[in-house]
C-alpha cells in the first residue's frame, strides 16, 4: 500500500505554471486551489479528502493551472509516472471518484462553452415552472427552473478569501468576500439598486456552508442563538456534504443555488422583515439581470408584501433617511402594479417624518411629481 | 490476465444489429470488448436519424461513464458483427481497477484531454469576444 506524507498547513504543493510532475491524493485534510489576484492569492476552490489535485495537468503535461496550498494539516499521496499502477490497484475508490470528478468538470465545461455561444437568448428555460406560494404565512418559491449566464472572469479581481466557522455545524470553510473598498459604481439605480462595474456584490451576498447546506446573508450568517442551532441541525439535510467547493463563482447558476438554499430556511433565520425584505429584493434584482422579468415581476409582489410589513411593523430602529427610502421603495413597487394613489400615500407618509436628508427628500418629491403626471396622463387617457 | 478479468464479469455474445444497452438506459456496468466490433451513435429526437460518434474494436471499453456517474446511458451501443464482450458491473469495477490499472489510466488521460480542450476553447471564445 502506497504511504501518505503529512504536510503541515499553509505547504505549498505546487505553484501555478509549475510543470507538471505528478497529482496528489489527498487521504486527509483539505487543499485550496489558489490564483493570484490584484490584492493577492485567492482561494478559488476547496478540495477535500478522497480528492484529487493537479490530475488533469498532470495528465495533460499543461503547466499547473493554480497554485495548491495545504488548507490544513494534510495527508497526501503523490503520485507519479513510477508509482501510478500501484496507486490505482491499492486505491480503486480513490480512482473512481477522480473519474467522477473529471467527467463532471468536463460538463462544467461543456455548459460553459455551450452558455457563451448562447450568447444573451437562452439564460433559462421557460418551460420550466416557477411559482410562489404562502405556506404558513411565508411566500416560498417552487421552481425547477435553472438560470445560465456566465460570471466574467475579471471579477476575481474584487475578491478575497476568509475562513469561516459555520455557527451551525461548527466546520471550518472557506468563503469569497466582496472588496468594497475597490467597487467601481457605474451608476445607481431608481430603486436605489448599486450598478458596479465587473462584479455584482449580490453574488457574493449568500454564504452557504459545504459541510451543512446552511446558507445566510454574510451579515448574518454568524448570528445564530442556541436554539435556532438546534432546529437547524434538525432542518438541515443529514446527509448533506460537497467534497470539493467552488469559492470563486463561474456561473449565475451558483449563485442562485446559494439564495435557494437560503429560501429553504429562512422562515426560522430572518430575524427581521428587511432579511426578507432583501433577499427578495435581490431575487427580483437578479431575475431581471437573466431576463426572466415575469418571476422578477411575482418576486417584486412579495417584496412589497414585506416591505409593507416593514413599514407598519419593523420600522421603529430606522434612521429618518431609511424610513424614507423605504417609503420611495414601496411606491415604486407600487407605481409597477399601477396603484398610483398608494404609492402617492406613502410618498407623502415619508415626506412628513422629521430629520431626513434634503437629497432623500428631492428623490421622494420628484417621485411624487412623477406620479402626478403619470396620474393626469392616465385621466386623460380614459 | 484475461481470465482473471473474466471471473469479474460476465462474457456475453451478442448478435449482429443488436443492442448492449440504448440512450436513456440505467448504466449499472461496462464492457470490454473482446471480439467483434461495434458502433456508438446517438439518435436524433427530430426524426430518430442515427449519428455514429465512435467505431470501437476489441480492447475498448464502452459504457463506463454512465456507470461511473451513476447515470443513464448517454449514447446506444449496436453489434456491427457477431460480438462478444466482458460485461463487468458496478460492484466489481474496484477489483477491475486493481487488476487493470491500465485501463483507468487511459480513462483518466482521456478525460484530462477533453477538459483541457474544453478549457482552451472557452480561453479561446472568451479573447474573441474581448477583441470583437
Amino acid at each position: 500500500m502506497l504511504e501518505s506524507t503529512r504536510l503541515p498547513k499553509d505547504k505549498i504543493l505546487y505553484k501555478k505554471g509549475a510543470p507538471p510532475t505528478h497529482f496528489l491524493y489527498i487521504v486527509k485534510g483539505s487543499v485550496d486551489l489558489m490564483e493570484a489576484g490584484r490584492f493577492g492569492d485567492l482561494v478559488v476552490k476547496q478540495v477535500k479528502a478522497g480528492s484529487a489535485v493537479g490530475v488533469s495537468s498532470y495528465f495533460t503535461h499543461e503547466a499547473r493551472w493554480y497554485t495548491a496550498k495545504c488548507a490544513e494539516d494534510s495527508d497526501v499521496i503523490s503520485v507519479r509516472q513510477e508509482n501510478i499502477d500501484r496507486f490505482v490497484s491499492d486505491y480503486p475508490l480513490a480512482v473512481l471518484h477522480i473519474l467522477k470528478s473529471l467527467s463532471e468538470e468536463l460538463d462544467v465545461e461543456d455548459k460553459k462553452l455551450l452558455e457563451m455561444g448562447n450568447g444573451q437568448g437562452s439564460r433559462f428555460d421557460e418551460s420550466k415552472h416557477f411559482t410562489i406560494s404562502t405556506i404558513d404565512d411565508m411566500a416560498h418559491i417552487d421552481t425547477n427552473r435553472a438560470y445560465r449566464m456566465p460570471l466574467p472572469q475579471k471579477h476575481m479581481d474584487y475578491l478575497f478569501s476568509k475562513e469561516v466557522v459555520c455557527p451551525v455545524c461548527g466546520e471550518l470553510f472557506k468563503a469569497s468576500q466582496v472588496r468594497y473598498s475597490q467597487l467601481e459604481v457605474k451608476e445607481h439605480a431608481e430603486d436605489f439598486r448599486k450598478i458596479t462595474n465587473h462584479i455584482d456584490p449580490l453574488w457574493y451576498d449568500v454564504w452557504r456552508c459545504p459541510h451543512c447546506d446552511y446558507a445566510n446573508f454574510q451579515s448574518e450568517f454568524m448570528l445564530i442563538n442556541n436554539k435556532l442551532r438546534e432546529e437547524l441541525n434538525q432542518l438541515l439535510p443529514k446527509a448533506f456534504k460537497r467534497t470539493d467547493q467552488s469559492v470563486v463563482k463561474e456561473n449565475i447558476s451558483e449563485v442562485f443555488d446559494d439564495y435557494f438554499a437560503m429560501e429553504r430556511i429562512m422562515k426560522k433565520t430572518a430575524r427581521t422583515p428587511f432579511v426578507k425584505a432583501r433577499w427578495w429584493q435581490s431575487l427580483a434584482w437578479m431575475l431581471e439581470d437573466v431576463g426572466d422579468d415575469q418571476a422578477a415581476l411575482e418576486a417584486r409582489k412579495v417584496l412589497r408584501t414585506c416591505y409593507e410589513d416593514a413599514w407598519y411593523n419593523g420600522s421603529d430602529g430606522l434612521m429618518p433617511d431609511d424610513d424614507l427610502k423605504l417609503s420611495i421603495k414601496l411606491a415604486l413597487l407600487l407605481q409597477g402594479e399601477q396603484e398610483l394613489n398608494l404609492a402617492r400615500s406613502y410618498l407623502l407618509k415619508g415626506l412628513q417624518l422629521e430629520g431626513t436628508s434634503p437629497v432623500m427628500r428631492k428623490q421622494a418629491q420628484d417621485k411624487l411629481y412623477e406620479l402626478k403626471e403619470l396620474y393626469l396622463q392616465n385621466k386623460q387617457a380614459e | 490476465m484475461l481470465s482473471d478479468l473474466k471471473k469479474l464479469g460476465t462474457v456475453i455474445t451478442v448478435p449482429q444489429d443488436e443492442l448492449f444497452f440504448s440512450e436513456g438506459e440505467y448504466g449499472e456496468c461496462l464492457y470490454i470488448l473482446l471480439s467483434g466490433s461495434v458502433d456508438v451513435y446517438k439518435s436524433s429526437p427530430l426524426d430518430n436519424e442515427k449519428c455514429v460518434l465512435a467505431t470501437l474494436r476489441p480492447g475498448d471499453i464502452f459504457g463506463e461513464m454512465a456507470m461511473i456517474r451513476d447515470e443513464n446511458r448517454n449514447a446506444s451501443v449496436i453489434a456491427n458483427e457477431d460480438t462478444t464482450a466482458l460485461k463487468i458491473s458496478k460492484d466489481k469495477f474496484q477489483a477491475f481497477v486493481s487488476l487493470e490499472p491500465r485501463y483507468a489510466i487511459g480513462l483518466m488521460k482521456t478525460l484530462s484531454d477533453r477538459v483541457l480542450r474544453m478549457k482552451n476553447r472557452i480561453i479561446a471564445q472568451e479573447k474573441g469576444e474581448e477583441h470583437a
